[in-house]
């Protein structure tokens, strides 16, 4: 066994993988012995099953979870070969997987489903082959009842924040390719009030209003836990590029 | 449950707490300011009296990281488990939430009437907490299911009473104070003990420092005696360096991945596993084994604010542990061990 994350993301959640006699990844176990940890656990397991039956596969097979008197509780589900996304990238390299990530979340959560959300619809949550979703990991926000922008714009508004955040600048070719998709994301879902000029506020108007629901992970979202001046700067060049 | 199905030396209670053998005071705190902390708690309770009056606390004992290695012992519900060096209970607590029949031992009265609060307040009466030396506890023959050791081997051979303000870097008064037992034998003794006591399948968890971690050779003190480059010299130069500048022997013995392993295989466990832990055990952010190395991703140098340690502690951390895996260096140790059957073949 290999724990390789311990409470990360303000969470109380440890992550550990449970690896082969050969050493390689088998199953990933979480765990938790906090009421907020325990909490995501359930939504996770509840999301994966959700998600099993979109997929049409039987929900007992991505995952089981245990729980002592809702002290302590345990998930183990299985581990998928591939690589995830990676928001560090330049905007250019991630367009393709966006694109695929926006046409996605389209068909698991459709056009008209204000239900459910993922919750951390985040590239480093995606499970890719090339450039197509294999499969989605860590729903432990699943059923947070978030608004439905915050999830894809959260996706996409993530890797303009770590391409900003290298040199503080944004350059018209990075703008033009961001508008294009959130332009895409607006067509496909219907965001029919968001305004694409003051995307970084837009998305931090919809964590503050949601911060009983994100609790102490608010902090994880990087719009979200980043300095106001960085949102305005970001903006400032969707204007300034418009 | 009775107690004496698992511990077999005589016991009396106390009101909550069970007194066994005697042992000396350890504590973060002063003999009289734990005292007068405890008074305090039964006002505001354990948690907000900590954050009042020792924030710098506050994460050893509540900090929910702290519990992360147990993973690696999978707790049931129901097994009997002994945390031995309890303490403030940054392990014992998880333990009995995850439904395990904890038994806390420690050889400080006061930390267990706080970790008593703690249980009365998270109302887990699946708990029993015993006073007691931990070195001269009796155990029944294999009367438990697991047993945690975390942080307490390297001081099981100290003899007296240590208020840590008052011994960490600082020249003890009694140089006669530490008889001339071998450290290391006393550590296997109280190695053996708890293998007597394990039922055959039990497992012991048992976290400490590594002995050549890689920052004390860059002048990191050494965690027990606060003196710089003593932790990795050989055995006769630590006693010399420590009596020079501390008055006393060195006993906080620690080891190298392989010294740990034939420690605890001395001890009579057949199935040692040793995990490296990054950047502590007490709140490891990652535990890998020497052939999952290349899952960390460095983590120290985020914490060094001038920017030329940073790229050399990050160049370090990269290539020393991630891409050449020299677990050796490792900053700490988890041995998960297993007692087998002691007919069977050994491992």
């Amino acid at each position: 066994m290999e724990l390789i994350s311990n409470c990360a993301h303000f969470g109380s959640t440890y992550t550990a993988f449970v690896t082969s006699p050969e050493n390689m990844p088998v199953r990933v176990m979480k765990a938790s012995f906090e009421k907020e940890g325990i909490k995501s656990l359930k939504n996770e397991i509840r999301g994966l099953r959700w998600y099993a039956v979109k997929l049409g596969i039987d929900p007992d097979s991505v995952g089981s979870y245990h729980s002592f008197e809702n002290r302590y509780a345990k998930l183990s589900i299985p581990f998928h070969e591939g690589s995830c996304g990676n928001p560090y990238l330049p905007i250019k390299q991630n367009y393709n997987k966006i694109v695929n990530a926006i046409q996605y979340y389209k068909n698991l959560f459709g056009k008209d489903d204000y239900i459910f959300s993922h919750g951390d619809y985040s590239l480093v949550n995606m499970v890719f082959a090339k450039d197509e979703i294999q499969w989605l990991i860590d729903w432990e926000h699943f059923n947070d009842k978030l608004p439905r922008e915050f999830d894809v714009m959260n996706c996409i508004l993530e890797v303009c924040y770590y391409n900003f955040m290298r040199t503080k600048q944004l350059t018209r070719e990075d703008i033009r390719l961001l508008k294009k998709l959130l332009t895409l994301a607006s067509d496909e879902l219907g965001f029919c009030d968001m305004n694409l000029n003051t995307p970084a506020k837009e998305l931090y108007a919809i964590s503050d209003a949601n911060r009983g629901v994100f609790g102490t992970q608010i902090k994880k979202y990087v719009l979200t836990g980043c300095p106001i001046e960085d949102i305005e700067r970001i903006d400032y060049f969707f204007q300034k590029f418009s | 449950m009775d107690l004496s199905e698992i511990i077999a030396s005589d016991l009396e209670k106390d009101k909550e707490i069970w007194i066994g053998p005697k042992g000396n005071y350890w504590s973060n705190l002063d003999i009289e300011e734990n005292k007068k902390f405890l008074l305090e708690t039964d006002v505001l309770g354990v948690e907000e009296s900590v954050r009042k009056y020792y924030p710098e606390y506050f994460d050893v004992i509540f900090s929910p990281k702290r519990a992360a290695g147990l993973l690696f012992l999978d707790p049931m519900p129901n097994e009997i488990v002994i945390d031995a060096g309890c303490m403030w209970g940054a392990l014992s607590v998880p333990l009995a939430r995850a439904g395990c029949t904890v038994i806390s031992i420690d050889q400080t009265l006061e930390s267990l009437l706080l970790l008593n609060k703690r249980f009365k307040e998270e109302k887990l009466n699946n708990v029993h907490l015993i006073c007691s030396d931990l070195k001269k506890i009796k155990f029944q023959k294999e009367s438990f299911d697991k047993a945690v050791v975390n942080g307490v081997l390297e001081w099981i051979p100290e003899m007296e009473t240590i208020e840590l303000k008052k011994f960490f870097g600082k020249k003890t008064l009694s140089p006669t104070r530490y008889n001339s037992q071998n450290p290391r034998d006393m550590q296997q003794e109280f190695l053996k003990n708890l293998y007597f006591g394990l039922k055959t399948g039990g497992k012991l968890y048992l976290a400490i420092e590594n002995r050549y971690d890689l920052l004390y050779f860059f002048g990191l003190p050494d965690p027990h005696c606060d003196v710089k480059f003593i932790t990795f010299m050989p055995r006769f130069i630590q006693n010399t360096i420590s009596k020079i500048l501390l008055k006393r022997r060195y006993v906080n013995w620690l080891y190298s991945p392989n010294e740990l392993k034939k420690l605890v295989k001395d001890a009579g466990f057949n199935d040692v596993i040793v995990y490296y832990a990054f950047p502590h055990y007490q709140h490891p952010d990652y535990v890998l084994t020497k052939d999952g190395m290349h899952l960390l991703r460095p983590f120290r140098y985020a914490n060094t604010s001038n920017p030329i340690k940073r790229v050399v502690m990050y160049c370090i951390e990269e290539v020393i542990y991630r891409r050449m895996k020299l677990s050796f260096f490792s900053p700490s140790l988890i041995v998960v061990a297993q007692k087998g059957d002691p007919n069977g073949i050994d491992k």
